[in-house]
């Protein structure tokens, strides 16, 4: 099973897994790098008209986006409340909010959005098999990629036991919507529990099957079926990436573009 | 008295377009043991699920105890439905047994001392009072389900729901299970029980409902249902052995209300002179 991939054959499909591992990490340094909103935007911006131009389905997208959405959402309303200098827009409670905070929390709600979407960029264009080889291509061992393949996998694996044990307990007369916070907070115990066990019982069963199959046998060297190969489309993406983000940094370390949450210079 | 259960013309649609149920109409009477059967993906968990409020109709409704599902919360429903789940670790959380056991009546307000004797009952019942004290997730699969059977008990509900619920017990625990639940029914309770197993379900229940694809393809007595070998295999279902016995010997004349070894050789004693 696996975890948010949508099968295709866009661009992003066909190019190389290791490529797209180290293409993600550098857009995310440039994301990091910046504080700009309207930079940070249009980058988001690109990735999202991208990824539905290769075929990703706007559902999924969003499911990314209500994962990443307690933080995005939490972070603006936050951020006021530290970051004082601009000019004050509104003082509600004694509290001077500045349109400069505003802009900076909505640039690090959308940072965060964009690296979510990097990320998820690999999985929705990656199948496991090639996300595992290209690991172990970069060098990775073989256990520590599979490790990381099956985590992501249980993902969905361990929503969908949450979502079965909330309606076991629901049908046991489990009432989650009255009471206060810490009562409906205390309500989830049950769910958690029963979620946690037999996520560990599936663990211990998964861990069982991999060792039947031989798996973690010491001095054997592994072939794999499914083999992934460099393309000169690759070598072209890879040069146009680091391009754009060499340029990019370079923009923001030697004038300073785009440090302001705000303003362009 | 109006039946327990009214299910009328009732449609669902998963989000994903799926039709699992196209225009189910069925009752439930009260005292009745009705075998919901069919193959995997013919909408049976689904319309179970329904009994409870776990899911709404998409279109047509679904009485139970006179409330529409619609309008009453799962919380609820669940004081007159008890739904025991496939996976019982679905439902297990509890530190012990009896814990487990007690969980449900609590959350239903019920008084400590009646929660004690209900929790007493069952642990008789079901053979598990030397465990009361042990943590029910340390048990092996078979007292595990035990446990998630006699915490839905514990509830009193008017209708029990057993999701495959003899799925990993052996022949004898498998009887020890449904003759509990027999009890049950037979102290008022009404039973609805989803079973692959159909010889279990020609022995136990009192009328059998066969879903095909989301549609309600045959109603009846077991000995009805379960003996129409064409019915059966047109929805997926392989009919009991003894069943297609007389279907492929007539001329033997046997009933057809016959659904377990012990009652054909009971029959052909006789022929052998013992």
């Amino acid at each position: 099973m696996d975890a948010l991939y949508v099968p295709g054959g866009s661009l992003l499909h066909r190019a190389d897994p290791r490529l797209k591992l180290l293409a993600a990490p550098l857009w995310a340094a440039v994301l990091l790098s910046y504080n700009n909103l309207w930079v940070m935007s249009a980058i988001v911006a690109a990735l999202v008209l991208l990824y539905l131009a290769c075929g990703i389905p706007a559902g999924t997208l969003k499911l990314v986006a209500r994962l990443v959405a307690p933080v995005a959402i939490l972070i603006p309303l936050l951020w006021p409340l530290f970051y004082r200098s601009g000019p004050v827009l509104f003082a509600p409670f004694g509290l001077s909010i500045t349109a400069w905070a505003l802009a900076q929390g909505l640039a690090a709600s959308v940072r965060i959005v964009g690296l979510a979407y990097l990320g998820a960029g690999v999985l929705m264009t990656t199948s496991m098999r090639a996300l595992l080889r290209a690991l172990v291509e970069l060098r990775l061992p073989y256990e520590a990629a599979l490790a990381v393949t099956i985590a992501l996998s249980y993902i969905p694996r361990l929503q969908r036991i949450y979502e079965q044990v909330t309606e076991a307990q629901l049908a046991r007369g489990l009432d989650l919507s009255s009471g206060g916070f810490r009562r409906r907070a205390q309500r989830r115990v049950p769910i958690l529990v029963a979620t946690l066990v037999t996520a560990l019982r599936s663990a211990d069963v998964l861990a069982r099957a991999l060792e039947c199959r031989g798996f973690g046998r010491k001095g054997v060297r592994r072939t794999s079926l499914f083999q992934i190969r460099w393309q000169r489309l690759d070598t072209v993406l890879a040069l146009a990436t680091a391009a754009a983000c060499a340029a990019l940094l370079f923009l923001r370390a030697r004038y300073g573009f785009g440090a302001h949450p705000l303003f362009l210079h | 008295m109006p039946p327990l259960v009214v299910v009328e013309e009732l449609h669902h649609s998963f989000p994903d377009g799926w039709d699992a149920l196209s225009g189910v109409s069925l009752s439930i009477e009260r005292g009745e043991f009705l075998a919901l059967i069919g193959p995997n993906g013919s909408g049976k968990t689904t319309l179970a699920k329904h009994l409870n409020g776990l899911l709404k109709p998409s279109h047509g409704r679904v009485l139970v105890a006179g409330m529409d599902t619609r309008e009453v919360p799962v919380s609820t429903l669940a004081r007159h439905v008890g739904y025991v789940f496939q996976n019982p670790d679905h439902q297990i959380f509890s530190p012990t047994v009896g814990e487990e056991l007690a969980f449900g009546p609590r959350e239903q307000g019920v008084p400590a001392e009646e929660v004690q004797e209900r929790v007493a009952r069952e642990l008789e019942a079901f053979g598990l009072a030397p465990y009361a004290q042990v943590p029910p997730a340390v048990l092996p699969p078979s007292l595990r389900r035990k446990v998630a059977v006699a915490s839905v008990l514990t509830t009193c509900p008017e209708l029990l729901i057993l999701d495959e619920p003899t799925v990993g017990l052996d022949a004898l625990e498998q009887e020890e299970l449904l003759q509990r639940v027999a009890a049950y029914r037979d102290a008022g309770g009404t039973v609805l029980l989803i079973s692959h197993d159909l010889e279990l379900v020609g022995r136990w229940a009192s009328r059998c409902a066969l879903l095909s694809a989301g549609r309600l393809v045959a109603l009846g007595a077991p000995e009805e249902v379960l003996a129409d070998v064409e019915g059966l295999l047109a929805a997926g279902m392989r009919p009991p052995a003894l069943v297609q016995l007389s279907a492929l010997l007539p001329e033997l004349g046997l009933p057809k209300r016959l659904f377990c070894p012990e009652e054909l050789g009971l029959l052909l004693a006789p022929l052998f002179g013992s």
